[in-house]
């Protein structure tokens, strides 16, 4: 049991969550552990096929068939998430953990007014339904910078910045402790997209833990104060937001950092990381970024732990790596 | 020409538009989508147009590959009018002017090998009569694309989303064409995987003296790799010039919204107080009047929403429409 839990924080302890194929179990996500305080924010960076969304929704127990969770433990408030019954789970969902989907296209139902969807979300909820449920829809409606006229128009009517918001606020309606993020801008266009971090950013971090899954660091170090960088299944680095930018610890993350276009005039930036990351069949038992990696050596071969910067244990505020050769170390001879 | 944004070199241009409009009706409106839009490309550039969703950016590459027609103006490429074009002219400048889409897979027929969808077109155009005359050719390609010979007898879902990519590029760079119209090409793709194709294209450009017409929403990219940009808004040309010189020092205040909206990965820049617009961009099929974008300027006087502004010369080959360009810091 850990502290951040009591009061409504994010627990997850050695998960693992896994396939099974023909030639066994294939592990998708491995050994992630993170603690997220209640009023925190964390964000998980990673690529195609890192596991970042899967470990997103298997905090409201919703991973897509077939994956499972083979390992580990997650604690969402107070509640084993893993071995919670499907009447918890549901109140978890929406109650507790509020989640923002990707693409706010196709997140709505057509043929539903939005106020229709609203009061799906609280019939959901019987304890909200006493509590004058109308004023609630106009409080989560005004948080997000949106009128209750909106209330009676269908999801085309709404631009894709409306139902980003409108997405927003379903989510805060029951106000959940918990909100859970997976790529909320990425459908977005650039001046939306910046619309929508300054909400998340100044209006909804602090007030819930939040959790935001992106493949964008520039956006994570917009909104979170911890960043969580995956790379197939593992966190190989993690660290106060503006510390890992500055430092980066990991060869993934300076070469994330380095492969991503930006203002800087000295041109020499976008530099390629060379090859693509293993299918999840053939993720080798050493450091899995070893084989793209030009620091490695004969001792990636073997597992790197993540490890903070002076001790071993990892607390909230440390900046750690799981890494033989970090970027702070001295290279091999 | 009144507003010919950048000429740059005294010899005739690759690509060359000349107030330029296309126009969809819908229902019994009419959406007009690029408005009056000039600009001229030399041999050998990369020219970017950036801009949101709906500023009619993919408009003009379609309209210059021949897909949409103009209501106004006129897309010359070679010196030969795209859309008056016949007969010989007509099959030349199809071949030397491809299309590179967003998402390579969509474009690939997934029950054709790699071969025969590179050897296609070469077929349509009359290069290649059977796929073994071009066996050669085609496996060279690929090499230059960093995939193996063996790729071409393989199926395109047998690739990763980068390597789809590669294979796209491989089959438009076999026609030896002219001009590419890439509309974001790499938007679709892991960061990673996004600076590899970047230098695939910058190689293209150097070693076949290549143009590129690229369609991107993403300012830093265009800093990057482009040689000169047209920022888009509503239909328009709102600011034009050497890209590094424009995404630097940005004069039309879209333009610098822009760029203050777009999160960049140094914790310096990250949490730099920015200017966040209001509101989004307005519908075309009911354009503002006056400056476009007065509704959501943060400088915006009474003058904005009467007097559309003109694309001015601005010196260094600078183009600004705005009554008060430089005023947003």
């Amino acid at each position: 049991m850990n502290a951040s839990t009591d009061s409504g924080g994010i627990s997850v302890s050695g998960l693992y969550i896994s396939y099974r194929a023909a030639g066994g179990r294939v592990d998708v996500v491995r050994d992630l552990t993170l603690d997220v305080a209640p009023g925190d924010t964390l964000a998980l960076v990673g690529e195609s096929g890192a596991g970042k969304s899967l470990t997103a929704r298997s905090l409201l127990g919703l991973l897509p068939s077939p994956t499972f969770v083979s390992g580990g433990s997650i604690r969402v408030a107070n509640i084993d998430v893993c071995k919670a019954s499907e009447k918890q789970l549901q109140k978890l969902r929406g109650g507790v953990i509020g989640f923002v989907p990707q693409d706010p296209m196709s997140a709505l139902n057509p043929v539903r007014r939005i106020g229709r969807i609203f009061d799906e979300v609280l019939a959901r909820h019987p304890r909200l339904l006493g509590d004058r449920p109308r004023q609630r829809v106009a409080a989560a409606l005004a948080e997000v910078g949106l009128r209750e006229t909106l209330l009676d128009r269908y999801p085309h009517q709404l631009s894709g910045g409306m139902k980003q918001r409108v997405l927003i606020a379903l989510a805060l309606v029951a106000e959940p402790s918990v909100i859970v993020a997976d790529e909320p801008t990425t459908a977005l266009d650039a001046t939306v997209q910046a619309q929508i971090l300054d909400l998340l950013s100044h209006r909804i971090a602090g007030r819930v833990s939040l959790i935001l899954i992106t493949h964008d660091i520039g956006v994570a170090a917009t909104v979170c104060e911890r960043i969580a960088i995956m790379y197939c299944g593992r966190i190989v680095e993690t660290g106060p937001a503006g510390q890992l930018l500055d430092r980066q610890r990991h060869p993934y993350t300076r070469g994330l950092l380095a492969a991503a276009p930006d203002f800087s005039a000295e041109g020499s930036s976008m530099v390629p990381i060379p090859g693509r990351p293993p299918r999840p069949s053939r993720i080798p038992e050493g450091c899995a970024f070893a084989p793209r990696c030009s620091r490695s050596s004969e001792r990636c071969d073997s597992l790197p732990r993540l490890d903070g910067e002076l001790d071993s244990e990892l607390d909230s505020e440390s900046h750690g790596v799981a890494c033989w050769h970090p970027c702070d170390a001295p290279p091999q001879a | 020409m009144k507003t010919l944004a950048g000429r740059s070199s005294l010899e005739a241009p690759l690509l060359r538009l000349d107030d330029l409009s296309v126009t969809f009706a819908v229902g019994r409106r009419r959406l007009q989508a690029v408005r009056s839009v000039s600009l001229s490309i030399a041999k050998g550039e990369m020219y970017a147009l950036v801009g949101e969703s709906g500023c009619g950016k993919s408009s003009i590459a379609k309209t210059i590959c021949g897909l949409h027609r103009p209501s106004a103006g006129s897309v010359s490429l070679l010196g030969i009018d795209v859309h008056a074009a016949q007969g010989e002219d007509a099959r030349t400048l199809r071949r030397n002017v491809q299309l590179l889409f967003q998402e390579a897979l969509p474009s690939l027929n997934p029950r054709h090998t790699i071969r025969y969808l590179l050897w296609e077109p070469l077929k349509a155009n009359g290069l290649s009569a059977r796929p073994d005359d071009a066996e050669q050719a085609m496996g060279d390609q690929l090499n230059a694309v960093g995939l193996p010979r063996r790729a071409l007898d393989k199926y395109p879902r047998d690739f990763s989303g980068g390597q789809q990519q590669r294979i796209a590029l491989a089959r438009v760079l076999l026609l030896r064409p002219s001009l590419i119209c890439a509309d974001e090409p790499v938007s679709a793709l892991d960061v990673s995987v996004q600076a590899q194709i970047v230098q695939l294209l910058e190689r293209s450009r150097r070693e076949q003296g290549l143009t590129y017409l690229l369609i991107s929403h993403d300012l830093p990219l265009v800093s990057q790799i482009a040689d000169r940009v047209s920022v888009m808004y509503l239909g328009e040309i709102v600011e034009s010039g050497p890209a590094a010189d424009v995404v630097s020092r940005p004069l039309h205040p879209y333009t610098v919204a822009l760029r203050s909206a777009t999160p960049v990965a140094r914790s310096t820049q990250a949490r730099r107080p920015r200017i966040v617009l209001k509101g989004e961009p307005p519908s075309p099929l009911d354009p503002p009047p006056g400056c476009a974008f007065h509704r959501r300027c943060p400088i915006a006087r009474p003058k904005c929403s009467r007097e559309q502004p003109p694309l001015t010369d601005r010196g260094r080959n600078r183009w600004v429409a705005c009554h008060f360009a430089g005023e947003l810091e």
